[in-house]
């Protein structure tokens, strides 16, 4: 794969063009991965609003109708539903593990099997989260496998 | 977890019992033995003892082979009450019930067991590819720190 870098000062903003000679899976995967990098969601914390890049949030938890945006140091609000921002982040490395949280793959330390088919994931920052039974066949093909 | 399993063999002792209950209510006197202290602390005994081994009714609806092992192995067990309390088709002998129960329980160790591994075995992959990720996670955060600090420009 080539690539090349162009300054110009016509442009407003950055252009990405990718030109291949058909499609296949790693252009597809080039392409999502680009959308990746293009995706902001707007967090809420006293009564401010953030832009977040999605690759600082650890995982998006549903709480009471409220969902959650988990960042390394804060925890910010989303007005945003969790089947939104599923819908959001779908080809990224986030992935839904269960009725109310969609993990971030990258983040993601060890899985261990737990009683009834559901795993337990430790985050980097020691935290850990079920992957519900229902969602590992997901959780399996985020990953690949 | 513990609380986990707790409920569901409590919710399944609940659930193959009222089944019971309900049967010994609803059908025809000669075709039920009478109803007393006794057949119902039976029927209890047994109901708790094959939930004990199996999972709770609600696992129909979920997804997996498992579910759906335990599930029948919790359903043959409640067969096997009714059959014995309810209809009274099967001479009731604590010898053929404690042999029947430890079956199902044997059974259900078994197949645990065999479900244990196949999930350690689906764990050790998974891991492996999240390690990876997370190597390639990492290098791709120290590229783009050492751009921020002006390495790009240079």
């Amino acid at each position: 794969m080539k690539l090349k870098m162009e300054e110009s000062a016509d442009l407003s903003e950055i252009e990405i063009t990718v030109r291949y000679p058909a499609m296949n899976h790693e252009v597809k995967q080039l392409y999502h991965a680009i959308q990746a990098c293009t995706i902001t969601l707007q967090g809420e914390k006293d009564g401010g609003s953030y832009p977040l890049s999605i690759e600082t949030i650890l995982y998006i938890e549903s709480v009471d109708d409220h969902t959650f945006l988990y960042c390394e140091s804060s925890v910010y609000d989303s007005h945003q539903k969790l089947y939104e921002l599923e819908e959001c982040l779908k080809h990224t490395a986030f992935v839904r593990i269960s009725k109310s949280c969609i993990a971030n793959t990258d983040y993601l330390v060890h899985v261990k099997p737990l009683f009834d088919g559901k795993f337990i994931a430790t985050l980097t920052n020691g935290e850990t989260l079920v992957i519900n039974r229902h969602y590992v066949k997901g959780f399996k093909e985020v990953l690949g496998l | 977890m513990k609380h986990d399993l707790f409920r569901q063999c409590l919710i399944g002792t609940c659930i193959s019992f009222s089944v019971e209950l309900l049967a010994f209510s609803l059908l025809p006197d000669p075709l039920v033995p009478a109803l007393n202290r006794t057949t119902i602390l039976q029927t209890f005994v047994i109901c708790v003892c094959c939930s004990i081994g199996a999972l709770t009714p609600f696992a129909w609806i979920e997804h997996m082979i498992k579910a759906y092992l335990l599930s029948a192995i919790q359903l043959l067990s409640v067969l096997f009450g009714m059959g014995m309390f309810v209809f009274d088709l099967i001479p009731f002998d604590w010898g053929v019930a404690v042999t029947i129960i430890i079956c199902c329980i044997v059974i259900y160790a078994l197949c645990s067991l065999s479900f244990a591994r196949k999930d350690e075995q689906d764990a050790d992959l998974i891991n492996q590819h999240l390690q990876k990720r997370r190597k390639a996670h990492m290098r791709r955060k120290e590229d783009v720190r050492q751009n921020d600090m002006g390495e790009w420009e240079s």
